[in-house]
């Protein structure tokens, strides 16, 4: 059951699980994550029963696309330690094959990774790396929180937001990245999703924003330039979105319209390299 | 904000209202006791047939007043005044005009008295210096405590928590430090508790709260720190609370948003975060900015930042604002305003704040705030006696008369004639014009020049120079007014000026205003601050598009009916756009998660079949209009649901 304490953003947590958890049951998955089903619970449950078939197939390839990213990363680049923003009912150190050494922090509410924990623990599930919970408020300060719980800045990261800041005001967008910026060493590595501002304000968008307000979770936060915000804090950003080349997977039932069309919605995947002797201007 | 005057003024009026007499005036009768009092110096020796000093009698450096002999009040009270004087330097007090010289201390400048006891105790202006002694506590049925604009240094004493009939405690405008005690909350009749600008630190403590009475509540201006108790929000008889410019951090307390009474909130430049109480913006005048409040828009050291809000944008640097908060403000009626009829319509703010922190400036005088502003109207919306405005603006930009014109760079010319009006209206004049400059932004233009209001001789300074942009969108749609302070170094910074001085320049007043625009107006972008050329940069950038709707595509000829079932492939159809040399057409999977685009499309004629089948579902469509230069015409936004065929 979820917990009078947490805000209503926890229930995307409980929505995304359940999208994992019915595409785990599919024969063309394009991951399993057997815990998917316990963690979405019921409220997982009744809002993937009430969303038409196919609708969470962004989500699904999104999952993808970083979890190909996640381990990417930490094998071609030898990073150890990975930082999971707003973690929610993330269960990537379960089910990945990380390297060894690998430790990955998970940050959210703690409200929630409690619920994850108490499950988790009741089900007997079998980490595939070291991990650690941090309760934390990430619309405030919370990076010494994670250095306390041993996060390393002295070592290189690898960082992802997923599924969270469009739920976020532009302003702690910048505080949270900022402060991934103030905590990464270069040569790390940075993921998350963003949606355009078009998203938004587009007549198109409209009555799908006010179904999300309704359901507690507004959408509010949108980068029109990633690459640019980006690379004013030294980080080397590419930019694709779902039916891509590298976020198909054989699977993306909708036309592509190239990730950089003006004046249309867009939901990317932005991934980042840190090098700050090259900020751009 | 930086209205010293004003806010004087306005203090004084509150002040009478408040306890009903006069504070401000002088004893104007003559003394009718014989003093005891004997001043010493190196000339005048001591008179030794004064008595000694008893516990009655007052010890002031080498002055002694006999408290004994005072009838009017009770000796306690009159050596509460004696302490008063002793530790404020009386003896140096600009004016101190029977202070200790008569046994009528009711008589003594700045005091009144009511049935045998100290009323009101208000002397301002007066170079008060040293510290408030704990005795004026013995002041039991004072009133009023008005020592604003003096030199008190020193902690503000508890004991003042022991005046329960205190109304108004104004101690502004001192160097007051240590920190707002607690015991001022033990005040049940406070209705005024100012103490802006004085170093005062730690935190506002929560005892303010029980101030049930309390109608204004100014701490601006000091390093409070620690976030706003949540008890303010118990203040429900509160008009006006000023805590700008503080190191207040933390959120907005919620309940600040219930207060009814509450027709001010000045929180601008403390560290405030999270989002204000949105019933907070409904407050008639309140100000936010210069916080880290969710809604403020950032800039970026290392360049351009651009800030978009409800359809207008532009591009600013550190040069012209280190952050900018925008706001939605909301219609007023046409009410008297400043020299006309004004109730603007609900139209778009942004107040852009220096990195320097806030202005001591003063462009619009009481009705627009110090700080920068970019101002967006819809013109049709401003009221008929504001019209003319618009309509002057509108012909002086179709017709683009040489701007000279309207420089008032030498005697002869006059800035009545020919006019520049502008928005918002003031009741004070344009002195003078310099610098004025036609000046495009997107999709619009306007005229761009440099000025000061006053509404009598004030001598040409930064604290009153301004430059100001008044456009207006092509079509007429929308009308832009934006202000800049600006200073120079060929100005001095404030309107403070000799009296001989001033006697020279009125000698021939039109020739010092020209020489002054004439001034002005030789000098370059950059000899002012912020560089003009970054703030006509800032106005190039402007964008409105996004205010003004396209007119919408209606009629029968559209296809499907909002939110009308459909087969899986529909054709999509809508009536012929005069003008339109293309259609742009946008198909949305609404049930996607995130929402899908699925067709993005631009076709010449008026109708489009989906070239793939859809799974069923709601669907939002787009249709633009768009002319040769893709300007868009008009506008369509519907819905459509394919029915889930198999069931």
């Amino acid at each position: 059951m979820k917990k009078e304490s947490e805000s209503p953003l926890s229930s995307t947590a409980y929505w995304t699980a359940g999208v994992r958890a019915d595409e785990s049951e599919r024969e063309d998955r394009l991951f399993h994550d057997p815990l998917a089903a316990t963690l979405a619970g019921e409220e997982g449950k009744l809002w993937m029963a009430s969303r038409t078939a196919g609708s969470a197939l962004p989500i699904v390839v999104r999952t993808r696309f970083f979890d190909d990213f996640l381990v990417r990363i930490t094998r071609d680049f030898g990073i150890h330690q990975v930082v999971l923003l707003a973690a929610g009912l993330d269960t990537r150190a379960f089910r990945l094959p990380w390297p060894d050494k690998t430790c990955l922090f998970e940050l959210d509410q703690a409200a929630i990774l409690e619920y994850k924990e108490k499950i988790l623990r009741a089900d007997g599930a079998h980490q595939a790396c070291a991990r650690q919970a941090v309760g934390v408020d990430l619309t405030t300060k919370w990076a010494d929180e994670l250095l306390s719980k041993g996060f390393d800045g002295q070592s290189r990261s690898l960082w992802l937001l997923e599924g969270f800041l469009f739920y976020l005001q532009h302003e702690v967008i910048r505080r949270l990245l900022d402060t991934v910026t103030d905590l990464a060493r270069p040569g790390s590595w940075l993921g998350f999703d963003i949606v355009n501002s078009i998203m938004l304000t587009s007549p198109l968008t409209q009555q799908w924003l006010e179904m999300q307000a309704q359901a507690g979770a507004p959408w509010i936060g949108t980068m029109d330039d990633p690459v640019k915000f980006l690379g004013m804090r030294g980080w080397e950003a590419t930019l694709t979105q779902a039916g891509a080349e590298d976020a198909n997977y054989g699977r993306w039932s909708y036309p592509f319209f190239p990730t950089s069309k003006p004046d249309i919605p867009h939901n990317w995947f932005v991934t980042a390299r840190y090098d700050p002797d090259h900020i751009s201007e | 904000m930086s209205r010293p005057i004003s806010r004087i003024l306005a203090l004084l009026l509150t002040l009478v209202i408040l306890t009903g007499c006069s504070s401000a005036a002088q004893p104007d009768h003559e003394p009718v006791f014989e003093p005891t009092v004997t001043i010493a110096s190196t000339t005048t020796p001591v008179d030794t047939a004064v008595p000694a000093a008893t516990d009655v009698q007052a010890d002031i450096g080498d002055q002694v007043y006999d408290c004994t002999a005072v009838t009017e009040i009770p000796v306690v009270e009159c050596q509460a005044l004696v302490a008063f004087y002793q530790a404020t330097n009386g003896p140096n007090w600009t004016e101190n005009g029977d202070w200790l010289a008569t046994a009528s201390p009711c008589s003594w400048y700045g005091l009144t008295c009511v049935d045998g006891h100290v009323e009101s105790l208000a002397i301002f202006f007066n170079d008060l210096q040293g510290q408030l002694p704990a005795a004026l506590a013995d002041l039991g049925q004072l009133r009023l405590l008005d020592l604003h604009n003096n030199n008190i240094g020193g902690l503000i004493p508890a004991e003042i928590g022991r005046l329960a009939n205190l109304e108004a405690l104004e101690l502004s405008w001192n160097q007051l430090d240590g920190s707002v005690p607690a015991e001022l909350g033990d005040l049940p009749k406070l209705q005024r508790l100012g103490l802006t600008d004085n170093e005062l630190s730690g935190p506002i403590p929560a005892e303010l709260g029980q101030l049930t009475n309390l109608r204004y509540l100014e701490l601006s201006r000091n390093q409070l720190s620690g976030s706003a108790p949540d008890a303010l929000a118990n203040l429900a008889a509160l008009e006006a609370l000023r805590l700008s410019v503080n190191q207040l951090d933390g959120t907005v307390p919620f309940g600040l948003g219930q207060l009814s009474a509450l027709g001010e909130a000045d929180l601008s430049f403390n560290q405030l975060s999270g989002s204000a109480p949105s019933a907070l913006f409904d407050v008639p005048l309140h100000m936010f900015w210069g916080n880290q409040l969710d809604g403020t828009i950032f800039g970026d050291d290392s360049g351009q930042q651009d800030a978009n809000y409800l359809g207008a944008s532009f591009s600013f640097d550190p040069t012209t604002a280190d952050s900018v908060w925008p706001e939605l403000a909301a219609a007023q009626q046409p009410s008297e305003g400043p020299g006309m009829m004004w109730g603007p319509p609900e139209h778009i703010v942004f107040t852009l704040v220096s990195a320097e922190g806030p202005r001591y400036h003063n462009p619009m005088g009481l009705y627009v705030p110090a700080e920068a502003q970019i101002q967006i109207y819809p013109a049709a919306g401003l009221n008929d006696e504001v019209q003319p405005i618009v309509a002057e603006l509108k012909q002086i930009l179709a017709d683009r008369p040489d701007l000279m014109t309207y420089e008032t760079t030498a005697p002869e010319l006059d800035v009545s004639d020919p006019q520049l009006a502008m928005l918002p209206p003031s009741n004070a004049q344009q002195a003078f014009r310099s610098q004025v400059e036609y000046l495009d932004f997107v999709g619009g233009s306007g005229i761009r020049y440099l000025t000061m209001l006053s509404q009598g001789p004030v001598p040409v300074s930064n604290y009153d120079l301004f430059y100001t942009f008044q456009g207006l969108t092509g079509g007429g749609e929308i009308y832009v007014a934006a202000y800049f302070p600006v200073s120079t170094a060929e100005l001095p910074d404030s309107q403070q000026i000799d009296e001989a001085d001033m006697m020279a320049l009125m000698e021939d007043w039109p020739g010092y205003l020209a020489q002054m625009a004439a001034m002005l107006n030789e000098q370059p972008a950059a000899a002012f601050s912020p560089d003009l050329s970054a703030v006509d940069a800032l106005i190039n950038s402007l964008s409105v598009a996004g205010m003004i709707p396209p007119a919408a595509i209606e009629g029968e000829d559209v296809w499907p009916g909002d939110g009308e079932s459909v087969v899986s492939q529909p054709m999509l159809k809508w009536g012929d756009v005069p003008g339109a040399a293309s259609y742009q057409v946008v198909v949305l999977d609404d049930e996607a998660f995130p929402p899908v685009v699925i067709v993005d499309q631009s076709i010449i004629e008026p109708m489009l079949v989906v070239d793939q089948p859809l799974a069923p579902g709601h669907y939002s469509w787009t249709v633009r209009a768009l002319a040769e230069d893709a300007t868009v015409l008009a506008e369509l936004n519907r819905t459509f649901l394919v029915e889930d065929s198999s069931s």
